[in-house]
């Protein structure tokens, strides 16, 4: 049942970022909330199976909706969990603070990126797609997104604490 | 304890096998009801949400284009006129073409084969300028197919499942076909401008590219009909040194809000 919670919740997301962002593009770029909801998802819960989990169903709604060369986004979110841990473990943090909280919204968001590019690049090498996202186009899009994903870190935040209020309270799943 | 014998380790191995699963039965169409489920679920909320955005963003949109609009409608009459002018000389052309074919019996050449199909995303993270269609295989889509939305060509197939495909617009970078300007008569090789536009290139500098023109297919892909309509010419780009002219496209469709596309089968 927790599970299918998550998967509604980040369907709700989905929904949000192609319909309300979708439309209201900056400079010709989207933000992707499903990223910032992994991010946070990676630096702040505490069972690593629910973070892998959440970030292999939104990278599965990311790679279905995006529509270019299957499983980028699933691996690069999956990666990126590993990743957060590990930095988790060497600054010894439980829960991130908001000061750090940039620093690895920085490098969780580069990381992603760089995956999804290399990601595509093998694919297109192995001949898997004669379509990927290049190199030029990514650092094209690279500022204007990541300004937007900035602005929309908040309020992501607050949906991210309102899903776990409301697991917490209905289902009885997230943070101890 | 060394890293593979973790607890960590294990379960991202586990959900990298996982993945590698999906992404194989993906690849062979064998998951399509997973396929359908991720592309349906958000669809409720997403089109509640374009209900309220749309009409918000299209109305300061168009607060903000006021003055350009005026600007823009004398420019527009003053273009129907002339258009008018036209349609009398190509109605006569008609009559007389019809009078020719009859008298010299060709048959009239064929129509275009399309498929409707509903747009179930698109461009959704803003990186491949792609749209999914909610139908496939099953309703005759190919890979390699034109989409057209209001008469314009606006992208093509680029992989088909049973009952949903995905097309890529004609803005994205790796976009490419050919196309030619119908004045001058002029052929070059149409590629997307990284979500920007179009750009027609490879025309021969000697080539006339008046702002206006209308460029349109040029039929050399055997999966692309000849003169689908693509847009007009924009600007010159290149200068007079260049060894091949370069001229922008610009699409009457609005990419950012194709909701129903047909599929030239």
């Amino acid at each position: 049942m927790k599970y299918l919670a998550y998967i509604l919740w980040l369907a709700v997301l989905t929904g949000l970022n192609f319909g309300v962002f979708g439309n209201l593009a900056f400079f010709s770029t989207v933000p992707n909330l499903l990223l910032l909801f992994v991010i946070f998802t990676g630096s702040l819960k505490a069972d690593l199976f629910e973070r892998l989990f959440v970030a292999l169903m939104a990278g599965l709604f990311a790679d279905y909706w995006n529509g270019g060369f299957f499983g980028g986004f699933t691996l690069a979110f999956i990666l990126l969990i590993l990743l957060l841990q590990a930095v988790r473990s060497a600054f010894s943090l439980r829960d991130m603070d908001w000061k750090y909280f940039f620093a690895v919204f920085f490098l969780a968001y580069v990381f992603v990126g760089l995956t999804l590019w290399a990601y595509n690049f093998v694919a297109l090498r192995s001949n898997w797609t004669e379509y990927y996202i290049s190199f030029l186009g990514f650092l094209r899009k690279w500022p204007g997104e990541m300004l937007y994903n900035l602005v929309l870190l908040y309020p992501t935040k607050r949906y991210y604490d309102f899903v776990q209020k409301i697991n917490r309270r209905y289902l009885e799943i997230g943070q101890p | 304890m060394r890293f593979i014998y973790t607890k960590t380790f294990i379960l991202f191995f586990a959900f990298l096998v996982v993945l590698t699963g999906v992404v194989f039965l993906d690849s062979t169409n064998r998951i399509e009801p997973i396929r359908r489920f991720f592309l349906a679920a958000p669809k409720p909320v997403a089109a509640l949400a374009r209900s309220v955005t749309v009409p918000t963003r299209n109305f300061f949109v168009t607060l903000y284009n006021l003055r350009g609009m005026v600007k823009e409608n004398q420019q527009l009459t003053a273009k129907v006129s002339g258009l008018e002018q036209q349609l009398v000389e190509l109605e006569n052309q008609k009559k007389e073409n019809e009078a020719l074919r009859q008298e010299l019996g060709f048959v009239r050449s064929t129509k275009l084969d399309l498929a409707p199909c509903g747009v179930l995303s698109r461009n959704a993270f803003g990186l491949m300028d792609s749209v999914n269609l909610a139908c496939g295989s099953q309703q005759g889509v190919e890979e390699g197919d034109a989409i057209i939305s209001q008469g314009f060509l606006v992208g093509k197939v680029i992989r088909v499942s049973p009952t949903t495909s995905t097309a890529l617009l004609a803005k994205a970078a790796n976009f490419l076909t050919d196309a030619k300007i119908i004045n001058g008569g002029a052929e070059g090789v149409l590629k997307g401008s990284y979500g920007f536009g179009m750009a027609l290139e490879q025309l021969p500098q000697n080539a006339q590219a008046d702002k206006g023109w209308l460029v349109a297919t040029a039929g050399i892909d055997p999966k692309i009909p000849k003169n689908l309509p693509i847009g007009e010419i924009g600007e010159v780009t290149s200068s007079s040194n260049d060894l091949l002219k370069k001229a922008t496209v610009v699409s009457p469709v609005d990419f950012k809000n194709i909701d129903f596309v047909f599929v030239v089968k």
